[in-house]
């Protein structure tokens, strides 16, 4: 099995987020970086498919210098091989899946894994839109994943159920949470991560479809309202909801 | 004239869901901006009154496709609707944020080549340019993007506009022809949730539960509370790995992102990946035994307290007022 897994280094969720003074981009000075955590479940589930039926896990990023990072942890992880595809700028969705789309098509795949989104950008494309750019089916969203003569059967969740969706190999699948527990990096892959030779392509990026033209920070709630404690605040709650809130 | 603003619609279980008008009346709006009209996409599932229903929400022309199959399921579409993009030559096309629109809108981006933006907020056209306000870093900012080239194709979650009528009559019917899907998986089996309760994406209200509900069984009492509201029920990601509640139900930054008018979070802390799933609620009421809990520091209403005496007590204050005590 030919495994590929895409991979994004994103700010920590705990991190606080600063926008720069030129209210385009965020303070990327000093910001913890992991990698993404819905890319996680990708690499573990490449994992597990690999100790299942063999082959190899071959994990890939676009992103800035320092994203090597998130590869290292893939290949801690137990991934046997990667490629960075080094660029400055941020990139749209469009973009993001063609420079992937161009490796991975020359790599050859089996199954591509990535995450359901990246948890920045929030934009949940790039696994159709690799899918169309390779020709071959994509499922979203997986959460449950088996191989089974040559095809994958897939279960997610959709508004209103759960479906059961199988096509054949080759494939795309996004990974959602609930599809496993991703392991910890050894203190062996650690090391085996760090010394790592790791091959760089730089992105060869035409202009950009989108452009952000400011960044500003959600509207401040005006401060939580205490409406006393226990059963006692119950009925100006109960207020709340008929008269304000219109909701009974 | 600037051409058209298409939507795609989506259909669950013989009717549309309210996603399609929360987006023909964004729809409507750009529209109105750009002097272009609005052209519904049914589909795949033909329907008879499609021209009469979604004309009353601004529709001016509804696409459907001869020969389409009876699926609902939006991801069928991508091939259907390349000629149409070709033909019409929208300036955008907005899709329901549902998984299966999520996918479709992927797809048809890298097929036709066009910019694609999901989870907007916001969508406007001035000065012959479309411009979107959406999320980033889970809701920890706020961007204003410029979407080059045409068509745009934005996807928009449920919930996030307001659906309100207001077409000027019945829409014209357009009729193009399926094309079946290439390379699509095939459906094995699909598994109803169990109907009463609204989709968390969907609904208006939402009690959702955290550690501090402590068991699978104790979710009882905030499912009693939903079903006074006509409420969906949530969960933190503490709730869900500790299996009382299904993987579909967690809300937060590796969960579902909800827009309900009102959420009501027993028991849970509040942290930051559990609040990038609610900052856009409208109003966020918090029920927490600790005086120092951040989801205090956060929502618009708070009750200090057990939940397991206020939760029930606010149940039978509801049901009274309903006349259902
Ligand atoms: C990458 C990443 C992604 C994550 N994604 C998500 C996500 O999508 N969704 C999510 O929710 N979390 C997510 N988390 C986890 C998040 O950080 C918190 O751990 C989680 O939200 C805590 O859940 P909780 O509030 O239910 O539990 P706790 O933080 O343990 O809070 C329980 C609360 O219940 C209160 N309580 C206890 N008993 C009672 C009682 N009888 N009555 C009233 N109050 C009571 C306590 O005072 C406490 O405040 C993520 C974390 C990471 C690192």
């Amino acid at each position: 099995m030919n495994l590929v897994v895409a991979v994004k280094q994103v700010p920590d969720t705990e991190a606080a987020i600063r926008i720069a003074p030129d209210r385009k981009d965020i303070d990327r000075s000093a910001l913890p970086m992991i990698l993404n955590p819905y890319d996680e479940f990708a690499v573990e589930e490449a994992l597990r498919l690999r100790e299942a039926h063999g082959g190899s896990v071959w994990v890939v990023t676009v992103g800035p210098p320092a994203a090597v990072d998130v590869l290292r942890t893939a290949i801690a992880m137990g991934a046997d091989d990667a490629l960075h595809i080094v660029t400055e700028h941020s990139l749209d969705a469009l973009t993001t899946a063609a420079l992937l789309a161009q490796q991975i098509k020359t790599h050859g795949f089996d199954l591509v894994l990535t995450g359901r989104e990246a948890i920045d950008d929030g934009y949940g494309l790039i696994a159709p839109m690799l899918a169309e750019m390779l020709e071959v089916p994509v499922v979203t969203l997986v959460s449950s994943l088996k191989l089974e003569d040559g095809s994958l059967i897939a279960e997610r969740d959709v508004e209103g159920g759960r479906e059961t969706l199988r096509c054949a190999l080759p494939a795309v699948v996004s990974a959602q949470k609930g599809l496993n527990e991703p392991r910890y990096p050894s203190l062996k892959g650690k090391m085996m991560a760090k010394k790592k030779e790791i091959p760089t392509v730089s992105a060869d990026v035409s202009e950009a479809k989108l452009e952000v033209l400011h960044l500003g920070y959600p509207p401040i709630r005006s401060g939580t309202k205490i409406l006393g404690e226990g059963i006692q605040a119950v009925p100006e709650l109960v207020r709340i909801l008929r008269d304000e809130l219109k909701v009974i | 004239m600037a051409g058209s603003v298409c939507v795609v619609t989506e259909q669950f279980d013989g009717s549309f869901r309210r996603v399609s008008y929360e987006l023909l009346t964004a729809a409507r709006r750009l529209a109105e901006a750009a002097s272009a009209e609005v052209i519904a996409i049914v589909g795949p599932k033909t329907v008879a009154e499609a021209g009469a229903t979604l004309g009353a929400y601004g529709a001016n022309k509804v696409v459907q496709f001869a020969g389409a199959p009876e699926s609902e399921d939006l991801s069928q579409l991508c091939e259907s609707l390349v000629p149409v993009l070709q033909e019409l030559q929208p300036m955008c096309v907005l899709v329901p944020g549902t998984v299966h629109g999520q996918e479709l809108a992927g797809r048809l981006a890298a097929r036709v080549g066009a910019a694609a933006v999901s989870a907007v907020l916001d969508v406007s056209y001035a000065d012959g340019a479309l411009t979107v306000l959406r999320p980033l870093y889970g809701g920890k900012v706020l961007a204003t993007v410029a979407v080059r080239g045409t068509p745009a194709i934005v996807t928009v979650r449920p919930n996030t506009f307001g659906a309100v009528a207001g077409g000027s009559g019945p829409a014209e019917g357009v009729t193009f022809a399926w094309v079946p899907p290439a390379r699509a998986p095939e459906r094995l089996h699909f598994r109803k949730s169990a109907a009463g309760r609204p989709e968390l994406t969907e609904a208006d209200i939402i009690v959702s539960g955290g550690r501090g509900v402590g068991s699978a069984e104790n979710f009882r009492v905030l499912e009693e509370l939903a079903d006074v509201l006509g409420a969906a029920v949530g969960a933190s990601r503490a709730a869900v790995d500790a299996g009382w509640r299904p993987q579909a139900d967690q809300v937060g930054q590796t969960g579902k992102v909800v827009s309900p008018k009102l959420y009501i979070a027993c028991g849970i802390s509040g942290s930051v990946q559990h609040w990038a799933g609610i900052s856009s609620a409208k109003c966020i009421v918090g029920i927490n035994k600790d005086p120092q809990a951040p989801i205090f520091s956060r929502a618009d209403y708070g009750i200090v307290g057990d939940l397991f005496e206020i939760v029930p007590e606010l149940t039978r204050q509801v049901k009274a007022l309903k006349g259902q005590g």
